[in-house]
């Protein structure tokens, strides 16, 4: 056993919304708190022009940079552009984009991003957590997703956790961790129902507590259903109000979305809500008033189709209503009113909320882990696999080889033989889904058996085994019956990626996303260190201000070590460098700025005000007009953008 | 791909003799007890153990799921028993591909009504022919010589009540 093999292992609740990490600790599982003691993480990534921003600093971040704001990539994640609806693609400010193979990606600045790489940038952030909180570096962990995402979803899944330096030991479905939580709260053994409402997806689980195994014995739901489908009814109330020819952009939708959201959570507590929001370049000034039961009117057809998943459920479980002992809620949007009331009616029983909805899956993710670690072995889940796996027959149709719900790891075989004389290779395409024909099931992959013995038609036998894994993931092998050999097996996933495809991306994304990221930082740094280099030997060569010798000399070896050290490849240290030549050009800066607040009235930047100025050598042309310098970027830190044009000169006061 | 140690059929590998007549309280309570000692979270780090741990436990759960469908075991069984495939032996009584015409349109209008009611009484009767397809699957197993193509057209029919049932579900 190696030494990582010993290390914490984590859970993880990867949210559309928010994201979470738990442990054990002392036989009880607890999250780990972050920066501003807050357990949660908004699953929000923001590239700005200086930095990466994740989480909470992103999502502030997203009214000024919604373009390049990312925010509920789950509901990206394995899946095409065609997979899209045109709502979901347009209630997002930013731009999503096909892949080469036809995937949905992210499209930031020059950069195409893909889901997995957004996930992986937020499932490293809550690592970092852990390691810094636990002071130990943690390499594995054991991440949760709706139940019912299917094959690909998962794979994306594992392989985000990947890319950001963990060993995705387990996958566990969020309703069963969340059960495995409740679980513990409430020691009684019996049936309960996990309704699970997140930002994006929709899950219900039926399972049976027994003697500390926690059995699945239904799930169903909808990956595309969640508290988002509420706030875009709300956003369209506002959108709604705005003539006919204004087109929203990315910056307004944010606003709007914002706006939304925060009506939603307000409509929780008080039965009106007025919201609004101002646009000042596009004209625009929206509001819009809801009530409670406009509101509940709006969304109920969603809450209804809850209910449906719910029924079938408990069909699948072969339960009725009434042995059901138990409704655990789960997820954000559970808090709306509405919601609780049709739960209850439904079931004829009060939901229990005793854990907070927004923890208790990172929570049952932790005591998985906790389980994987070897120190709770009276614990058991046993789970299901969503939808059920067929394969492509004659016709374009569908014959089923795992049916949904059944318990995994499960396994199948189906024997295939071949069509023509001396063929030597079988294609199989294996689907998921509940549907009977192709066409309406999702494509996992086509499986190209090679290497078979030239024989008559009908006289080869592979027999192809499919193993369902305990992650629910698909593993397939086959066999060659009549000479006993192992038949090469190419796969190719009709959505997650190939064995190649996943070592590039390894390669390139995330480290490389940093690196990238540093290196434009180093750039936009060195250029700016240089402005201020060519503008302070502007002003020091010309002799004309009130700076006494020693400070002269003190800011002429400042240049002189920022020159020397230019090249610097440790982006911290060329920051620390700026930031110190910053400081002790501010007296220098000073002397300039009474002159140029009065050429700025011009609307002229401090360049061409140096530039012009008597201060500026006769012979003084190296500067380029692009390298404008603010003056009042010259006092405030970190500011590495190239500006454009002219501040406006009450900004400089 | 079959692991030795648990027998070479379903039921073998719940420690089980073959036979129609289970108890699903005992089939549920052995696959608890199977599980707990050989799913792969109680299997440790070691690749090679989880590895083998996971086949085990694919074993016992698809032995679990067949065996606990009365419809999906008695399948089961009759391919144990040599019996025709549902693919070799396709027979239904006279007349029932009419009746299956007839209750499909009956289906479509109880859906197309959208009343709950229609919907439900329909259901309970698909249930109620299932109900009395396995009494007689049962029967046909009881006796010493199985009359196998007389269980084969049982199961036919069951599978298109089942099919009927699966889409009144879906649809509504």
């Amino acid at each position: 056993m190696s030494e990582q093999d010993t290390g914490p292992i984590v859970g993880i609740d990867l949210g559309t919304t928010n994201s979470l990490i738990a442990l054990v600790d002392q036989g009880k599982p607890r999250v780990l708190k972050g920066e501003a003691e807050r357990a949660t993480l908004p699953s929000v990534v923001s590239w700005t022009e200086e930095q990466l921003l994740i989480g909470d600093a992103a999502r502030d971040h997203a009214l000024d940079n919604p373009e390049n704001t990312v925010y509920s990539i789950k509901r990206l994640m394995g899946r095409s552009l065609g997979d899209l609806s045109d709502a979901e693609r347009e209630s997002l400010p930013y731009q999503v984009v096909a892949s080469e193979r036809g995937l949905a990606c992210v499209r930031v600045g020059e950069r195409t991003v893909s889901p997995e790489e957004v996930s992986a940038i937020v499932l490293r952030e809550l690592r970092e957590r852990a390691s810094r909180v636990l002071g130990t570096e943690v390499t594995r962990a054991v991440v949760t997703v709706p139940a019912y995402f299917d094959d690909a979803q998962r794979q994306a899944t594992r392989l985000a956790g990947k890319l950001a330096g963990l060993d995705v030991l387990r996958i566990v479905n969020e309703p069963t961790a969340a059960a495995l939580a409740y679980g513990l709260d409430r020691t009684r053994d019996g049936c309960v129902v996990v309704y699970d409402l997140g930002g994006g997806t929709f899950d219900v689980s039926v399972l049976e507590i027994r003697e500390g195994i926690f059995r699945v014995r239904a799930t169903a739901g909808d990956t595309q259903l969640g508290g988002d489908d509420f706030d875009r009814k709300l956003m369209a109330r506002l959108l709604d109000q705005r003539a006919r020819d204004t087109t929203p952009d990315a910056k307004l939708l944010q606003a709007v979305k914002r706006a939304a959201e925060e009506a939603k959570i307000q409509l929780t507590d008080v039965d009106q809500v007025t919201y609004e929001v101002r646009d000042e370049r596009l004209g625009l000034d929206l509001t819009a008033t809801v009530t409670r039961a406009e509101f509940e009117k709006a969304i109920e057809p969603d809450v209804t189709r809850t209910l449906e998943c719910c029924r079938r459920a408990i069909d699948d479980a072969q339960l009725s209503k009434e042995e059901i002992r138990a409704v655990v809620l789960v997820g954000g949007s559970t808090r709306v009113p509405l919601v609780r009331a049709k739960v209850e009616e439904f079931f004829g029983k009060r939901p229990y909320t005793g854990i907070d909805p927004d923890q208790v899956v990172a929570l049952g993710a932790g005591v998985q882990a906790d389980i994987l670690h070897g120190k709770s072995r009276e614990l058991l889940l046993l789970d299901v696999i969503p939808l059920s796996l067929g394969i492509e027959t004659y016709g374009g149709a569908v014959a089923k080889i795992i049916m949904r719900n059944s318990p995994i790891p499960t396994q199948a075989a189906d024997t295939f033989t071949t069509h023509v004389d001396d063929q030597t290779a079988l294609d199989i395409h294996v689907l998921q889904g509940e549907r009977e024909l192709v066409k309406d099931c999702r494509s996992l992959g086509r499986f190209h058996l090679g290497g078979l013995p030239p024989l008559p038609a009908g006289m080869v036998r592979v027999e192809v085994s499919f193993l369902v894994d305990e992650n629910g993931v698909l593993n397939v092998s086959a066999v060659e019956k009549s000479t006993g050999t192992e038949a090469g097996i190419e796969v190719v996933p009709s959505y997650g990626l190939t064995d190649d495809e996943i070592a590039r991306v390894v390669q390139e994304s995330f480290q490389h996303a940093r690196d990238d990221f540093s290196a434009h930082q180093r750039i936009d740094l060195r250029n700016e260190c240089q402005t201020m280099i060519r503008a302070t030997k502007k002003i020091l060569g010309t002799g004309n201000h009130q700076l006494d010798d020693g400070a002269v000399a003190a800011i002429r070896d400042m240049v002189q070590e920022v020159e020397a050290n230019l090249d610097q490849e440790d982006t911290k240290a060329l920051k620390a460098l700026y930031d110190r030549f910053v400081e002790a050009t501010v007296p220098l800066a000073g002397e300039v700025m009474s002159e140029v607040a009065q050429k700025a009235i011009q609307g002229k930047t401090v360049e061409q005000v140096l530039n012009e100025s008597q201060l500026a050598p006769a012979e003084g042309g190296d500067a380029s007009g692009e390298d404008g310098l603010h003056c009042g970027d010259l006092g405030d830190g970190f500011h590495a953008a190239k500006p454009e044009g002219a501040t406006p000169p009450e900004e400089h006061a | 791909m079959r692991q030795p140690e648990l027998g070479e059929d379903h039921f073998q590998t719940l420690g089980m003799a073959p036979s129609f007549d289970v108890s699903s309280q005992e089939l549920s309570e052995r696959h608890l007890s199977y599980s707990r000692r050989l799913h792969p979270d109680h299997a440790g780090d070691d690749p090679a153990s989880r590895a083998k741990a996971v086949m085990l436990s694919a074993q016992v759960n698809e032995a679990y799921s067949v065996l606990k469908d009365p419809f999906q075991r008695a399948e089961y069984l009759l391919g144990l028993e040599g019996g025709p495939a549902a693919s070799e032996d396709k027979r239904v009584p006279a007349g029932f591909l009419e009746e299956m015409l007839e209750l499909r349109d009956d289906l479509e209008g109880h859906l197309a009504s959208g009343k709950q009611e229609r919907v439900t009484g329909f259901r309970e009767f698909l249930e109620g022919r299932l109900g009395t397809l396995r009494d007689e699957l049962r029967d046909l197993f009881a006796v010493e010589a199985r009359n196998l193509p007389e269980i084969r057209q049982t199961l036919n029919v069951a599978a298109y009540f089942r099919g009927l049932l699966r889409d009144l579900r879906d649809g509504a």
